[in-house]
């Protein structure tokens, strides 16, 4: 029996390492920042940013998200808190593809605008956070501008990780360099460093727990460090579920008739 | 003491050996010596000003910037295309500086983002997406400026004559002076690659900090071997001898290493006073030398043996050469009561400098004499034969010379009221200076490069985002841009009308603050989500504490004054109540709180100094009569140099503040010269008119030799590239004359009236100083204290 084991151990390791970066890359993609890459679901979220000098603040948020058959994950985004912007939708449309489509509908106002310019590209989904639109529509979405080698195994706490390392396949690449600790069965990264331009450390990524749902594994919150402007954000996920949501939610016309 | 002297002068090697260790020792410190041009850290850290400044800038981040303006060929404009590309060039080089982390952020016309509006979208873009590549795009920049408020005439002119780049500095690069170097030298590369047609200048309180950095260095590089050419002409002259020149010289050089050793040692930086600190200490130090070669080399003359002659020389300069000193040492200590750090620090190390120059004379001269061959010595003899007619003049009428000297104090008093307190480092920069050609560029057309800021706290998380606080801050801003001297302001107020007209559609009805709190939030967070970014140079991250920047022209210091109080006046009145805190800071608010220290910081060392000074000379001269005598030319010289700062226009600052307190401790010397020669001619049963023949033949030569060698060691500051140091050089040059002059001629006439126990040593003491042996002992040729002379 010891012998089975042994030789089944050995044979799902050699198996586990046969997995190339690129797989385990895309089955990161899959997960999504808080697991959006999953069919219908909802999420609320609260996010704490404490820059360096600056008192901290926090935001809390309600998250529908929905992945369309073409590929394309829109969601919607509801300010919960601070109070003077309580229900106030954020809605996105990420393609596959290409670039996304971003609306704000400001009830205070009645006023419903689409986001160009700058909000396109690498804007920070809060100011401060460190994160931004593309870690929240598209997850840890890095194959189509890095080339990622898998280095080792390692752990990280208590989780099996796998050690890439990124390289930047053109010169735009916002960082010189990343490594991402990648868990073995549930492809969540649990830490991530990103080295800027000078070869410099300057964001870390961390999970520092991981908790179970009727949607699977997820984190139970994480945290962004940018160690060259010394803040840092955490982003707690105190609640996520499977949910059947209308398609409706995700018109950008609808947006002022919602009610939650 | 004896037993010590006589080891030197028996062990001469052994003693320069352990002088020089100590030497090498005080050298391995000069490289640490660095440089601090930061005026904040001038003051304690805990006066409630710079508490206020440092306490926003822990909030808003760094408040020092460099300005890059950028002025266009005449008749031309920056919207022409290729001035407008260059504009675009030099922005992109001076992005490399942010990504570098050497700037926080770079605000320029070419990268400044501006919110544009549709029905349906909004859009927080550059006005240009790429550099202009054609003459469309050259006029849709110009069309997009004129329409920005936030832009136009604040980062370009309304007429296009000019542009403005602003370059903010973190909090940690603020106070890296090396940094703010490099920068400045990177500015000063793209001014001049790019400059032609167009012009480029540099400004900023950034700028400013570090040309007084440069030309710190530049001033120690130049003034230091001027004015020991200086005393190397001076001594030449007096002795018609190498030994006479090299070994005063070296006592000087020693003496600065030892001093300079010590701000090393001790990691003291050298500020803008203490840049001086090596022209003064060479010009005060080297009197001690020469009174010990000087006495040497009569001795010598005389036929006395070389041994002899060395330990004979130290028992008879030792108490005179520690009098003069210690008076020295006391000026120069006066200035701890001070509250500006590098004028304490300046203090604290030239008295140090001048009690080391003091031992030196005294341990390392004799060594030195007994060690080298005796010197073949030529003593000049210069007959005053002035003398006579002075002592004639000065005996037959003293009235007409106390009513002449009272006469000339009262016209100098009388300009005494227009004396002016400054401190703006601006104005420390004399007129042909590069950086005050970019200060008055700035200044007259882009509005000052001072930035002054009201910063409100509303006490809650928000705060901000109420309209009334906002209207308030709008209001400010109209209050502030309508005053003469400041030119563009910005605050948060801005930001949310922008962009709640451009939501509205470009409808002027909507320019205005929204109506509610939870309005207001909502559209900082369009224009955050839009890609826009409320600075944290405008509000905290949690819209609790507020800041209202103005640009300020530099107008000096009565000029920030009226604006700083119509502000707090202003506030005061209009503030609503959910503001609960506020204050006015800046670089302006600190330059009046140094001028109120300044006011109250020189009154305390001048009394301190008087009271020190007279104190010491009582006690050295063993009489309190001749203490208060010896005050005399000093009040002369100290309230005639006030005067003559008035009618000159020379602004009180930083560094004239001290001319007062080292007037005092220096200029008493000739007093005390003059009273100690006097009175033992008196002692001696010579008549009024008799002594000071005699007076004005010993002591009144070395007397004028010494001002004359203070006033030109003083008068090399006239080559500092500060603009205050020249003022200082001149002005404690004036006083070296003026308090000579009071020693020479008012002190003479008094002298006339006043009974002569008044001045004569008290008889118990006289009695105890005839025990210590020959210093000490009366001697009609010399001075009670022994002294031959004064400083030469």
């Amino acid at each position: 029996m010891k012998r089975l084991v042994g030789v089944l151990a050995v044979l799902f390791g050699v198996l586990a390492l046969a997995q190339t970066a690129e797989e385990i890359l895309e089955r990161v993609e899959e997960q999504g920042f808080f697991g959006t890459g999953r069919g219908s679901l909802y999420a609320a979220l609260v996010v704490e940013i404490q820059e360096k000098g600056q008192p901290t603040v926090d935001y809390a948020f309600r998250v529908w998200a929905k992945e369309y058959p073409d590929g394309t994950v829109k969601f919607l985004l509801l300010y919960a808190a601070p109070a003077d912007v309580a229900g106030t939708l954020f809605l996105a449309h990420v393609p596959e593809e290409g670039t996304a489509q971003m609306w704000l509908y400001l009830p205070e106002l009645a006023l419903l605008k689409e986001l160009k310019g700058e909000a396109e590209r690498k804007g920070e989904f809060l100011a401060g956070s460190g994160i931004t639109y593309e870690d929240i529509s598209k997850g840890f979405s890095y194959r189509e501008g890095y080339m990622a080698r898998l280095i080792g195994e390692e752990t990280v706490d208590v989780y099996p990780v796998w050690k890439l390392e990124l390289v930047p396949k053109g010169v735009e690449a916002e960082w010189f360099k990343i490594f991402l600790w990648v868990h073995r069965s549930e492809y969540i990264v649990v830490r991530a460093e990103f080295y800027d331009k000078d070869g410099k450390l300057a964001r870390i990524l961390t999970v520092p727990e991981l908790v179970t749902d009727e949607v699977g594994t997820r984190p139970a919150f994480l945290r962004v460090e940018d160690l060259l402007k010394g803040s840092w954000a955490e982003v707690r996920i105190p609640e996520r579920s499977t949910a059947d949501i209308p398609d409706t939610y995700f018109e950008p016309a609808n947006l002022p008739y919602l009610s939650f | 003491m004896t037993r010590f002297f006589s080891f030197v002068t028996d062990h001469p090697g052994w003693t320069l050996t352990v002088i020089a260790l100590i030497t090498v020792g005080f050298a391995l410190f000069l490289p640490r010596i660095g440089f601090e041009a930061d005026y904040s850290k001038m003051l304690p850290s805990d006066d409630p000003i710079v508490e206020q400044y440092e306490k926003t800038r822990d909030l808003f981040g760094g408040q020092s910037v460099f300005m890059l303006a950028m002025v266009a060929e005449e008749g031309g404009t920056v919207f022409d295309l290729p001035s407008l590309q260059k504009l675009y060039t030099v922005t992109a080089e001076l992005e490399k500086l942010r990504e570098e982390g050497l700037v926080q952020e770079v605000v320029s016309p070419a990268n400044v983002k501006v919110v544009e509006g549709t029905a349906a979208a909004l859009l927080v873009n550059p006005i240009l997406p790429k550099p202009p590549e054609s003459p469309e795009d050259a006029e849709l920049f110009r069309t997009k400026v004129l329409g920005e408020r936030m832009i136009c005439d604040s980062l370009v002119l309304a007429d296009g004559t000019g542009a403005i780049i602003v370059l903010r500095l973190s909090a940690a690069v603020e106070t890296r002076e090396d940094l703010e170097a490099q920068i400045l030298s990177r500015l000063e590369n793209i001014a001049q690659r790019y400059a032609g047609p167009e012009r480029f200048y540099i400004s900023g309180n950034a700028a400013f900090l570090v040309y007084v950095n440069r030309y710190m260095r530049q001033d120690l590089a130049l003034l230091l071997p001027i004015v020991v050419l200086v005393v190397v002409f001076v001594l030449f002259l007096s002795f018609r001898s190498v030994w006479g020149v090299v070994l005063p010289l070296a006592v000087v050089m020693v003496g600065l290493i030892w001093t300079m050793g010590l701000v090393g040692l001790t990691g003291r930086k050298l500020t803008m006073i203490s840049t001086f600190l090596p022209v003064v200490l060479v010009a005060v130090g080297s009197a001690y030398g020469i009174h010990v070669v000087n006495e040497f080399f009569q001795r010598v003359s005389r036929g006395e043996a070389k041994r002899e002659a060395v330990r004979a020389t130290i028992r008879e300069m030792f108490v005179p050469v520690l009098g003069a000193a210690a008076t020295t040492v006391a000026g120069f200590l006066t200035l701890l009561s001070s509250f500006l750090i590098p004028t304490r620090e300046f203090g604290v190390f030239s008295a140090f400098g001048v009690l080391t120059c003091f031992l030196l004379a005294m341990i390392m001269l004799p060594a030195l004499l007994a060690l080298l061959p005796v010197p073949k010595v030529r003593v000049t003899q210069v007959e005053m034969r002035s003398a006579h007619r002075f002592a004639s003049l000065l005996s037959a009428h003293p009235v007409f010379f106390l009513l002449l000297a009272a006469a000339a104090l009262g016209a100098l008093a009388l300009g005494i009221p227009r004396l002016k307190v400054e401190s703006d480092v601006t104005r420390y920069f004399r007129e042909d200076s590069p950086v005050v050609e970019g200060l008055r560029v700035v200044d007259k057309t882009f509005g000052g490069s001072q930035e002054l800021s009201v910063v409100i706290d509303t006490g809650r998380r928000d705060g901000l985002k109420d309209p009334e606080v906002l209207r308030f801050m709008d209001r400010l801003q109209r209050f502030l841009e309508a005053h003469p001297d400041v030119g563009s302001t910005s605050s948060l107020a801005d930001l949310v009308k922008e962009s709640y007209f451009t939501l509205r559609g470009d409808d002027p009805a909507f320019y205005i603050v929204p109506e509610s709190s939870r309005a207001v939030a909502q559209v900082l967070l369009l224009y955050e989500m839009g890609g826009g970014e409320v600075t944290s140079s405008m509000a905290t991250r949690d819209f609790r504490v507020g800041r209202i920047s103005a640009r300020v022209r530099s107008v000096g210091l009565a000029g920030y004054d009226a604006l700083i109080k119509a502000t707090a006046e202003f506030v005061a009145k209009e503030k609503p109540d959910s503001v609960v805190d506020w204050y006015i800071t800046g670089s302006p608010s600190l330059y009046i709180q140094l001028s109120r220290k300044l006011i109250a910081s020189q009154l305390v060392s001048l009394g301190t100094s008087f009271g020190a000074v007279g104190f010491i000379v009582a006690v050295i001269l063993l009489s309190l009569g001749a203490g208060v005598l010896s005050l005399v030319p000093l009040f002369v010289a100290v309230a005639g140099n006030f005067g003559v700062m008035g009618y000159a226009s020379a602004y009180l600052d930083m560094a004239t503040v001290m001319i007062a307190s080292l007037t005092v401790g220096i200029g008493v010397d000739y007093a005390v010269h003059f009273l100690s020669r006097y009175r033992n001619q008196r002692r001696a049963g010579l008549d009024h008119r008799t002594a000071l023949v005699e007076t004005f033949r010993t002591s009144g030569r070395a007397i004028v030799i010494n001002a004359l060698t203070l006033a030109l060691g003083f008068l090399v500051m006239l080559l500092s590239r500060f603009g205050a140091l020249n003022t200082f050089g001149w002005l404690i040059a004036l006083t070296m004359v003026t308090s000579m002059l009071g020693a020479l001629f008012v002190l003479p006439a008094l002298l006339a009236w006043i009974p002569p126990k008044l001045y004569q040593p008290w008889t118990l003491a006289k009695l105890f100083r005839a025990k210590l042996g020959p210093a000490g002992a009366t001697n009609p040729g010399r001075g009670a204290n022994g002294k031959e002379g004064g400083r030469r």
